[in-house]
């Protein structure tokens, strides 16, 4: 969204920089932040979201407060480490700005922008989650999510709901998708793990020029965050629900909808 | 880091006398390693004094996380784990939820170690930045709106004594705080501590959206001149 012109752009980025640190930006919003960060580059800098943090720092130790979990410290202390200094290049230009596009775009940044700790930070961070099982997705969905979301205008989201079936009854998560692109991704947590020996989830777009909905592919879930890419198997053109289904190994061509485990139903993207 | 302690804190209530005696109190909890007064867990540690007792404030660990130091890493886990879980279990819908956010924002931590700048900020403000970040990034990706629960009153009620030695910033920015307007308070701490959104503290307050926005960030400006006015001589608050 863009601010009335009528402010003056300092001001704005003013707004955006205390938006930014108190509720985080929307893709719109840190594109507009960056574009007006290119011409008042004095302006560019964290202060806002550090006074936030002093002010949370001083709210927690106000609070009450419980222990780490022992096995939680644990596994964080099982992080592989980086066996050598990091190189000088490749740094960011602002890491706050980085981390901020993502979280405007919704995509996770774990896997993007780098800093000067370099690949071998990145590598065993990577390895360390996914030997948790935390990401099961690989690293060109990851990037794949990101550039969609940033490049695309005409991007659909909705968040997951879950239904009574028990394998999505803590499901949360949210969809992407844009027409424009066919291409869509769908990140899940709590989707209960599956056995794909036994039986396998399976997305179904539900597309209003279509007569029967869309088979948007089979997946695997392990029971934690996972991004999964939409793999829709004909052109859809005006879709209004998604929907998951369990269903036989490999997926089937009807669904005899016995067990649908969750549904999402995007916003009709703005003009 | 130099003896850099805000006159702020010298001149307010004697608070940190009483915490500073106990050694359980929550920030003991918070940091839970090597971040306790008087350990001395690094050569050289600088003593600050507030209300008449003398603190040893760690040398930061980011820079030596920023050269390879593997102990360091698993100090920065010791010194700030109770930290991060506190604020992700405040974040997060259950306690898985708030460890793998947990484990994010250590991640995070590690990539971003390089930006750390005690002449910035302190070494706890920076973490926490790094972690609010993180869980607000998370809150949004995951569309996780998760049930609001609003304070019986506007206020955080300590529940314990707290050590204030290792959290300069937060003093300074505490005391702001009180020196707000009343309306101004109750958003910053609406949102800050309690994670509204400006349209969530419109509805729960009844002030007007755009009115939240101005007390936001009318607030928060008035946090950073006090952030930027203590006694540190350098350049803070100002990013390269």
């Amino acid at each position: 969204m863009s601010s009335s012109p009528m402010v003056p752009e300092r001001e704005r980025i003013l707004e955006l920089h205390a938006d930014h640190a108190l509720q985080g930006l929307e893709t719109g919003q840190q594109a507009e932040l960056d574009r007006l960060l290119e011409v008042h580059a004095d302006l560019n800098d964290d202060s806002l979201e550090l006074a936030a943090a002093a002010l949370d720092f001083a709210f927690v130790q106000q609070s009450a407060s419980e222990e780490m979990p022992d096995s939680l410290r644990q596994r964080l202390r099982s992080v592989p480490l980086p066996t050598s200094k990091p190189d000088d290049s490749g740094t960011e230009r602002d890491a706050p700005a980085s981390a901020a596009s993502a979280s405007a775009s919704g995509a996770p940044v774990v896997l993007s922008g780098w800093g000067k700790l370099g690949w071998l930070a990145a590598a065993a961070a990577v390895l360390w989650m996914a030997s948790t099982q935390w990401l099961v997705s690989n690293p060109s969905d990851r990037e794949q999510f990101d550039q969609l979301v940033a490049s695309s205008s005409d991007l659909m989201k909705a968040d997951w709901q879950g239904t009574d079936d028990p394998a999505g009854s803590q499901v949360q998560g949210e969809l992407v998708w844009s027409n424009d692109q066919q291409r869509g991704f769908m990140l899940f947590q709590g989707l209960e793990r599956n056995d794909p020996s036994k039986d396998q989830y399976q997305l179904w777009i539900f597309d209003r020029s279509q007569e029967h909905p869309v088979d948007g592919g089979v997946f695997d879930s392990t029971g934690g965050e996972i991004l999964i890419p939409i793999d829709a198997k004909i052109l859809v053109k005006e879709p209004f629900q998604f929907a998951v289904t369990v269903e036989r190994p490999g997926g089937v061509v009807v669904s005899k909808r016995e067990r649908i485990v969750s549904l999402a139903v995007p916003e009709t993207p703005g003009p | 880091m130099e003896s850099w302690k805000p006159p702020a804190l010298l001149d307010a209530p004697r608070r940190g006398e009483g915490c500073a005696e106990s050694e359980s109190g929550p920030l003991s909890k918070l940091l839970s390693n090597g971040y306790r007064r008087g350990e001395n867990d690094r050569k050289g540690a600088p003593a600050v004094r507030s209300g008449g007792i003398h603190f040893t404030v760690p040398d930061p660990l980011l820079p030596l996380v920023t050269s390879g130091d593997p102990a360091a890493m698993q100090q920065c886990i010791d010194r700030y784990g109770g930290l991060v879980w506190s604020m992700a279990r405040r974040w997060a819908n259950d306690a898985a939820d708030a460890e793998d956010a947990v484990q994010e924002v250590f991640i995070s931590l590690w990539q971003h170690a390089e930006r750390f700048d005690p002449k910035v900020a302190s070494e706890s403000t920076f973490v926490t930045m790094i972690a609010r970040r993180r869980l607000i990034d998370r809150r949004r990706r995951l569309s996780r709106r998760r049930e609001v629960e609003l304070p019986e009153g506007d206020h955080v009620e300590p529940t314990e004594e707290v050590d204030l030695s290792l959290a300069p910033d937060a003093e300074v920015a505490e005391k702001a705080l009180t020196e707000l307007r009343p309306e101004q308070q109750k958003v910053l701490r609406l949102s800050i501590y309690h994670g509204l959104t400006h349209s969530e503290i419109a509805t729960h307050t009844g002030i007007p959206l755009g009115t939240v926005k101005t007390h936001a960030r009318r607030g928060l400006i008035r946090i950073r001149e006090a952030l930027q006015t203590d006694s540190r001589p350098t350049e803070k608050g100002v990013r390269s």
